[in-house]
């Protein structure tokens, strides 16, 4: 598609060329011919960042809210709610992940059936753990003060200087300013949701 | 020219590493796994995320002086005089001979997956004389380096030697760069010698989104041919490795290097390759790289670019006029008539592209694809001289 666009489009303003003159026509044709071939060679990202990711981010408005999953059901709505009493429990300090598996606590079930037993469709968007979590936000940080924004220190927390700096990038890409991960917001960042 | 590889200062490593080099978008993109990547400490916007940041799981740090290095993680020194690794690119250290390459360089004109230095064809002109050596691990280490290449990256080529020796592993190659980079133009030199017998051709069929293959042939002629790359019989199996390929669907370009005895038979060459490969997409006619044994074979293979024009317009025109898209690579435009100028392409790599100081004074250097940094007089056109103002928008000579 874009391929015959290109080519299409070089074709008119080689006719446009051939009507104004013939003595560009060589050139024009010249034009033409780069056209169809550097058609063959073009390489074009049509797709955004995220496609068909599920983003397990984008409710998230607090930074608060995940360390033990277990005392709450998300429900069936697929929408992260923190719990009202929670407090932080982590240190401030980042602790690298282990290799494989997400570290404790493990995730809560996301749907409110008794253990055991599995709900026969997926019921919503998995949550991250909270290392994970740190980590995304980190990338959002990084990427908003690449861009010139303010979000405070690169420290993987969702504070309100990084929620503002998201807001004005949101506004700036004409985007909903919520101050959270959406996808299209993560897509305009330049941040991949996948692993 | 540029040094591909260094010396330096490293620690931490227990062997040979593949790494990204990541600042902060590198970092915020997420493509890439932390593990895999090296945080640039060269780097001040990364300098103020540091010491948060320096927590994270990198595979180790790139510093300018080993005592930034943070204490207890791997690291590797690399001032700007030892080697220009920039964010984004790839680096392998080596610690066993405290050594840092650069395997893959962000924005490069041509980026190369070098697959193997075993070759079946020993070609006069070859500027990467084979060596007959166990170098399978090669596949494992292109795999690897493709996964942390540049998504948008627009095109790479796979060379060697000979890539089809490396058997199905060429295969796995080519598979996991269409998985790892979808987007990426692949461009696999071969003396597709291999292709003519069995199934191998019809294999890489659908392997691949956008793959093409550069194919060297250098007479109309099986004596010429079989002379050139030093090989009997390699002509007939490179034709039917053309047809063979040809009949997988595959996309092919014919890649033709003017040393003398291949100029002296050019047009008969062109008029071949229309009548009998028609279907290739591009023809490429190559200015000769004087290295390797190109150098030992200097006396049988020059033919000064000055003396080619006549036989390049021909050719040129008669493969144009053909509907046979044509390029010129590797000769500098003053050597070129202007009428050829549509066609010569900024060819040679930018790590090794050099100009000679008469290109100071040319109107057409930053359109010029310049010399190879191991041009010597006798490789020099006579023709050389900087195109003064003005000249460069005369179309008629």
């Amino acid at each position: 598609m874009h391929k015959s666009l290109t080519v299409a489009g070089a074709v008119l303003s080689a006719l446009h060329g051939v009507a104004h003159g013939s003595d560009n026509a060589d050139r024009n044709k010249g034009l033409t011919d780069l056209a169809v071939h550097d058609g063959d060679f073009a390489v074009t990202l049509t797709a955004p960042l995220n496609v068909n990711v599920r983003n397990m981010y984008a409710s998230h408005s607090s930074h608060s809210s995940h360390s033990s999953h277990a005392s709450h059901s998300s429900g069936s709505s697929g929408i992260y709610r923190a719990p009202r009493d929670y407090t932080p429990t982590y240190t401030p300090a980042y602790t690298p992940p282990a290799p494989a598996p997400a570290p404790a606590p493990a995730p809560a079930p996301t749907n409110s059936y008794s253990p055991g037993i599995q709900p026969l469709m997926s019921t919503g968007t998995p949550r991250p753990s909270a290392d994970q979590l740190r980590l995304m936000i980190m990338r959002v940080q990084a990427a908003l003060y690449v861009k010139g924004y303010d979000p405070g220190a690169i420290d993987g927390e969702l504070t309100e200087s990084t929620k503002l700096a998201l807001r004005k990038f949101q506004n700036a890409r004409g985007l909903v300013p919520t101050g959270k991960m959406t996808t299209q917001t993560m897509n305009a960042l330049g941040v991949a949701l996948t692993p | 020219m540029n040094k591909l590889d260094a010396k330096v200062q490293l620690d931490g490593w227990a062997q040979p590493t593949l790494l990204k080099v990541a600042t902060l978008p590198e970092f915020a993109s997420g493509l890439f796994p932390l593990e895999r990547m090296v945080l640039d400490l060269r780097d001040p916007k990364v300098r103020t995320a540091f010491p948060t940041f320096s927590r994270l799981p990198w595979a180790g740090f790139v510093v300018n002086d080993p005592e930034q290095a943070p204490a207890g993680r791997p690291w590797v020194a690399i001032p700007p005089e030892t080697l220009n690794a920039q964010p984004g690119d790839v680096i392998e250290v080596v610690p066993e001979t405290s050594k840092a390459a650069l395997r893959y360089r962000r924005g490069a004109n041509n980026n190369i997956l070098f697959a193997t230095e075993r070759c079946n064809s020993f070609c006069l002109m070859c500027s990467q004389p084979p060596r007959d050596i166990a170098d399978d691990w090669r596949i494992s280490q292109i795999c690897a380096l493709a996964e942390l290449i540049d998504k948008n990256e627009p095109s790479l080529t796979i060379t060697g030697g000979e890539p089809t020796l490396l058997g199905s592993g060429l295969n796995r190659i080519i598979e996991h760069c269409a998985n790892a980079l979808p987007h990426t133009q692949l461009h696999v030199l071969s003396n597709g010698r291999n292709f003519g017998g069995g199934m191998l051709a019809s294999s890489f069929t659908g392997l691949h989104p956008a793959l093409m293959w550069g194919i060297p042939l250098y007479g109309h002629h099986y004596g010429l041919h079989d002379y050139v790359v030093q090989s009997k019989g390699a002509f007939a199996e490179t034709m039917r490795g053309l047809y063979a390929l040809e009949a997988a669907k595959q996309r092919i370009e014919i890649r033709v290097v003017l040393i003398k005895p291949v100029v002296e038979h050019l047009p008969a060459l062109v008029r071949f390759l229309y009548r009998n490969l028609p279907f290739v997409e591009h023809v490429a006619l190559m200015g000769t790289e004087p290295t390797g044994f190109a150098r030992a074979h200097h006396d049988e293979l020059w033919i000064d670019p000055a003396d080619m024009s006549a036989v390049l317009a021909d050719s040129v025109d008669y493969l144009t006029k053909r509907d046979m898209r044509v390029s010129l690579y590797n000769l500098p435009l003053c050597t070129l008539p202007r009428s050829l100028w549509p066609y010569a392409r900024r060819s040679i790599s930018d790590w090794k592209q050099h100009y000679l100081p008469a290109c100071e004074s040319c109107a057409v250097r930053e359109r010029c694809g310049g010399l190879f940094a191991w041009v010597t007089p006798a490789w020099t056109s006579r023709a050389l001289k900087p195109v003064l103002e003005g000249e460069e928008q005369c179309t008629s000579h």
